[in-house]
């Protein structure tokens, strides 16, 4: 029983939520970009280099879809180089 | 199906793939040498693709998805050009530096940085990528296409 409890307290804990790293990412773009909606997922499948990330944001404004991914590339410039992937949706709709 | 059309295009630049002297210090900034050595894949064709693998054999998702999407535009492989960044190193960090972009794919059209795999995606979707390629003039005849010539 206790085995089974810790199983769905695991579970819950990943689907409901995020990692260290993804937390790291989300509060990462959160100071940057005041997102209105950001969702930051590790889709590695756990070796935790390749992230989903979608981001809708005031900042996005006026800017052509390149800049504005350009803009999430530069704030996490450090860890996309220690990646192997990154998929990226950005938009200015709020 | 048409990805055989694409058999036919340069896979990677002899400027790039000749003996570059090996340089033991971290590179910070792009040499000049693997500057114009990009510039020169970049002008090779109106359509350039850098990817991991080769479009026939494409070595990873986003490069796999990338040629799914250009092959679905029908891109004329004579127009077309595709370098595979795992064949060279020093191809593979100056494209990340050279476009500002740090991810591959990259597709460059007549020399500017489109984008990577997602806005591709996303181009694809709205109906800007066809455009954009239309009026680029980089497309098959529609004629050519019905026949699956090549």
């Amino acid at each position: 029983m206790l085995k089974y409890n810790s199983v769905v307290k695991q579970l819950s804990k990943r689907l409901y939520s995020m990692s260290s790293q993804e937390q790291y990412i989300y509060d990462k773009i959160t100071k940057q970009l005041n997102p209105k909606s950001l969702q930051v997922a590790d889709i590695s499948g756990g070796c935790g280099s390749m992230f989903s990330i979608q981001v809708s944001s005031e900042k996005f404004k006026g800017l052509s879809i390149v800049k504005q991914h350009k803009l999430v590339n530069e704030i996490l410039k450090d860890d996309i180089g220690k990646w192997h992937g990154l998929q990226l949706k950005t938009s200015s709709k709020v | 199906m048409f990805l055989k059309r694409f058999a036919s295009t340069r896979l990677y630049s002899p400027a790039l793939s000749s003996h570059i002297p090996f340089r033991p210090q971290a590179k910070l900034f792009l040499s000049t040498e693997t500057k114009k050595a990009i510039e020169g894949c970049v002008s090779s064709a109106p359509v350039v693709l850098f990817m991991k693998g080769t479009p026939e054999f494409p070595q990873c998702g986003f490069s796999r998805a990338t040629i799914e999407i250009l092959d679905h535009q029908g891109i004329d492989p004579n127009k077309f050009a595709a370098y595979n960044v795992l064949e060279d190193p020093e191809l593979r960090d100056g494209i990340k530096e050279f476009s500002e972009w740090p991810t591959i794919p990259q597709l460059y059209l007549n020399k500017e940085f489109v984008g990577g795999c997602d806005i591709l995606t996303t181009m694809a979707q709205n109906g800007d990528l066809a455009e954009l390629l239309d009026e680029a003039g980089v497309l098959c005849d529609v004629e050519d296409d019905v026949k699956g010539s090549e």
